[in-house]
């Protein structure tokens, strides 16, 4: 690892904050930008500014680990540090990196934190996306065509697909949508909305506007966005 | 106990091998720890407390959670096995009924745990002052 790793602790319990903290430092690979007690102030953050890694608890007060994974509008590298190994399963299903046992020793932090930047693999060819997905709702799967879709919006636990014709609200996760969407058409403008690029009709300020829809474009996406228009 | 080859003996109730792996011979970092511990834990312990008088397994379950690391960060294997124990029935449990003589247990073994956490600071400090 050339470079040091960005990184946040999100961890209530001071103890097991600090001795992680030390470690980073220790370690000498991992630049600690911040420590937060829970779920909302490190969310806070993560608004304004991404880092590499993530150290994260998952019980603390207002919130586990796996909301704040949940909410993120980017996808850093996860370690999950808990000192309960039921949380193993779940930590598989969100695909984090690593998953340690507290407290747990300088070695063990180690071999997690190689996990995070292993050597670089040949560039994988480009995934194939395709040009409809389809969806359930009400016990039937309808078909959308990506072209039709004006943009996607998280409500909780459930999305809602928005075409000129009609919205369609389905169990799913931000997360799952931005992995099986096309990134040429699609584009995340803020934590709770994706919109397709190509049906932007202007752009005022932080608002997007879609055939007269407003769509707010969150401060930790603009600058990804304003790259993404063609403006000349 | 004595001091053997410039290694630090933990007290017999800890777990030595699991602390002399955790902090890797840093005795001053040792003692902050064992202090952190001994500072967040009264918190925790009121947590359970106020829990377990209100009937609130949920809670209960969480405050048993947080005790149970800090004890994990001193080796205290006996109580934090017991508290294991509290997490585990709350996970089942309706009320905390089930769970008054695990309490009764805790709050037995909660002032000798403190007496030797904050013996081990003591000697902690003492033996990184002898080898500066």
């Amino acid at each position: 690892m050339k470079n040091k790793l960005s990184c946040i602790i999100v961890e209530d319990l001071p103890t097991a904050a600090n001795f992680l903290n030390r470690f980073c430092s220790q370690s000498g690979l991992l630049d600690v930008e911040g420590i937060f007690p829970d779920v909302s102030t490190a969310l806070r953050f993560l608004d304004q500014r991404t880092v590499d890694v993530i150290f994260l608890d998952v019980e603390m007060p207002g919130g586990t680990g796996f909301e704040l994974m949940d909410k993120l509008t980017f996808s850093p590298k996860v370690i999950l540090t808990t000192s309960k190994t039921e949380y193993a399963y779940n930590a598989f299903e969100y695909y984090v990196t690593d998953f340690l046992k507290k407290p747990f020793t300088y070695k063990r932090f180690l071999e997690a934190v190689e996990k995070v930047s292993p050597p670089e693999p040949a560039a994988p060819a480009a995934p194939a996306y395709k040009d409809h997905l389809f969806i359930k709702v009400d016990q039937k799967l309808v078909k959308l065509a990506s072209e039709d879709i004006l943009y996607i919006e998280s409500m909780g636990d459930y999305v809602r697909f928005v075409t000129p014709q009609k919205k369609f609200t389905n169990l799913n996760t931000m997360k799952n949508l931005e992995e099986r969407l096309d990134p040429q058409i699609f584009i995340k403008v803020h934590r709770s909305y994706i919109v397709n690029i190509n049906k932007i009709d202007d752009l005022q300020g932080n608002v997007i506007y879609i055939q007269k829809q407003e769509v707010p474009i969150g401060k930790a996406h603009r600058d990804q966005v304003m790259q993404r228009l063609n403006i000349i | 106990m004595k001091l053997q080859n410039q290694t630090f003996q933990f007290h017999e109730a800890l777990n030595g091998d699991f602390l002399n792996d955790l902090f890797t011979g840093d005795i001053a970092y040792a003692a902050e720890v064992f202090n952190d511990v001994v500072f967040e834990l009264p918190q925790y312990w009121s947590d359970m407390e106020t829990a377990f008088a209100a009937n609130n397994v949920a809670d209960l379950q969480a405050a048993a959670h947080k005790c149970k690391t800090l004890y994990a960060y001193v080796g205290f294997s006996v109580i934090k096995e017991r508290l294991q124990t509290v997490e585990t029935l709350c996970g089942s449990a309706t009320d905390t009924g089930i769970l008054v003589e695990e309490m009764k247990e805790l709050r037995l073994q909660r002032p000798e745990a403190e007496r030797i956490i904050l013996e081990e600071i003591k000697r902690l400090k003492h033996f990184h002052e002898k080898q500066a």
